[in-house]
């Protein structure tokens, strides 16, 4: 009679306490404490409809949290000044950007936020936001670029990666450091790329994913002064959304390559992704996203012609841990 | 039996299709407002809930379509310099 460890190459692991994590979905394992085998059904959550931007839009940039979420700029074609405020279940009219552009990269939270970049034509012009206005900071990045990777707050931002137009490198590697007043230089990427998403904070970011295509599928880790590797994605993409913290990150649509636009999500515990059951409900490229891996926001995005006012909102479920029997 | 059920409707926003809808049938939306639906009894009444119109497959892909065409349309009427590979030409879809 074959055994597990014959089917699956490796035995049942003995844990003494029940995983926590959303690579446990599918696993089988013992639990000395309680004597029993357990494995989780797969449910990690799912994506249900939000209310609907009032300006469709698609290379827009966002930030916040799933109740107070923060949409800016973007294009549908035209560039966009507007500015969106969600609480939750609609979004209202926020204070307008002073310089209408899209593909910028942004961070904080509702009422404290950045936004820097974004184009054509590319620029490193950095706005802050109040809750009611955006000022331009006398800090502008070094490198102006759009299609760039954001991660921070208002006052400890990181811009990385992204392009600056034609006659320059495709992609870019710089990355540099926000300190509510100036722009100064980081670490380099270990890939230069744009069209990427970002998480996290200044000193413990992440870049994810990007063009060019060898490198889609590649994520970075940023300590506060170098990148090195991390997981892999398991689906390679580019004008994706992400959301959460280093060692806690949701990656979610993005571009798999024409005509092919992905819902698929994504979650990163500091080394490996995974993914989830839960897919966008209408897959889309240059959206945005905003809050943690247990409660996001994605909103606009692609296809064209215009962009789009959709918005969804992603709940993890509880691990859903069963003991197995032999009944 | 078909996989899914194909139709029209329009997304109203919050509550629109929750996260009892996606775990209980396949839902995907696209251009045009065609929704692709898991052909169950809860996707059917999904579908009559939204106030939605069921199309057949060869229908709705015809939408997508012309959406599709319309969209590449007005791309082709964009001035060159605005055709860049940050602003790709909208490509065709297929519905599954």
């Amino acid at each position: 009679m074959t055994d597990y460890k014959n089917i699956f190459g490796k035995p049942v692991k003995f844990l003494a306490t029940d995983p926590d994590n959303v690579e446990a979905e599918g696993q089988i394992w013992y639990n000395s404490t309680s004597g029993t085998f357990k494995t989780v059904l797969g449910d990690t959550g799912a994506w249900s409809a939000g209310g609907n931007l009032n300006t469709a839009r698609r290379q827009l940039s966002g930030t916040g949290t799933q109740t107070e979420g923060l949409a800016f700029g973007g294009g549908n074609p035209s560039a966009l000044s507007a500015t969106e405020e969600y609480n939750g279940s609609s979004w209202s009219a926020g204070g307008n950007l002073n310089t209408a552009r899209g593909t910028g990269a942004g961070c904080g939270i509702q009422t404290s936020a950045l936004f820097f970049g974004g184009g054509p034509p590319y620029t490193g012009a950095t706005e802050e936001y109040d809750g009611s206005t955006w000022t331009t900071s006398p800090g502008s990045l070094a490198t102006a670029r759009g299609l760039l990777g954001g991660a921070g707050t208002q006052t400890a931002g990181l811009g990385f990666g992204g392009y600056n137009g034609p006659g320059s490198p495709d992609a870019l590697a710089n990355t540099e450091e926000y300190n509510g007043t100036a722009w100064t230089a980081g670490g380099n990427l270990g890939t230069a790329r744009n069209h990427l998403a970002g998480s996290g904070t200044q000193t413990a970011g992440l870049a994810i994913g990007g063009l060019p295509v060898p490198d889609i599928d590649k994520t970075e880790e940023y300590n506060g002064s170098a990148w090195t590797a991390g997981g892999t994605l398991n689906t390679g993409r580019w004008f994706l959304a992400a959301t959460g913290i280093q060692t806690a990150s949701l990656a979610f649509g993005g571009d798999v390559g024409s005509p092919s636009k992905t819902g698929a999500t994504e979650q990163y515990d500091g080394s490996t992704w995974t993914t989830l059951s839960a897919t966008l409900g209408t897959a889309r490229y240059t959206l945005a996203g905003a809050g943690t891996t247990s409660a996001a926001l994605g909103f606009g995005g692609s296809p064209p012609p215009a962009g789009k006012t959709d918005t969804e909102e992603f709940n993890a479920s509880a691990l859903n841990v069963k003991t197995l029997t032999t009944s | 039996m078909a996989l899914f059920i194909y139709g029209t409707a329009t997304n109203t926003g919050k509550g629109f299709f929750t996260a009892e809808d996606r775990r209980a049938f396949f839902l995907r939306g696209y251009p045009a407002n065609v929704w692709v639906i898991g052909n169950n009894e809860k996707g059917a009444l999904w579908l009559a809930e939204k106030n939605g119109v069921e199309k057949t497959k060869a229908e709705a892909q015809a939408l997508v379509d012309a959406e599709v065409t319309a969209a590449q349309a007005a791309w082709d009427a964009l001035p060159e310099e605005q055709k860049t590979d940050m602003n790709p030409r909208p490509t065709e879809i297929t519905l599954p």
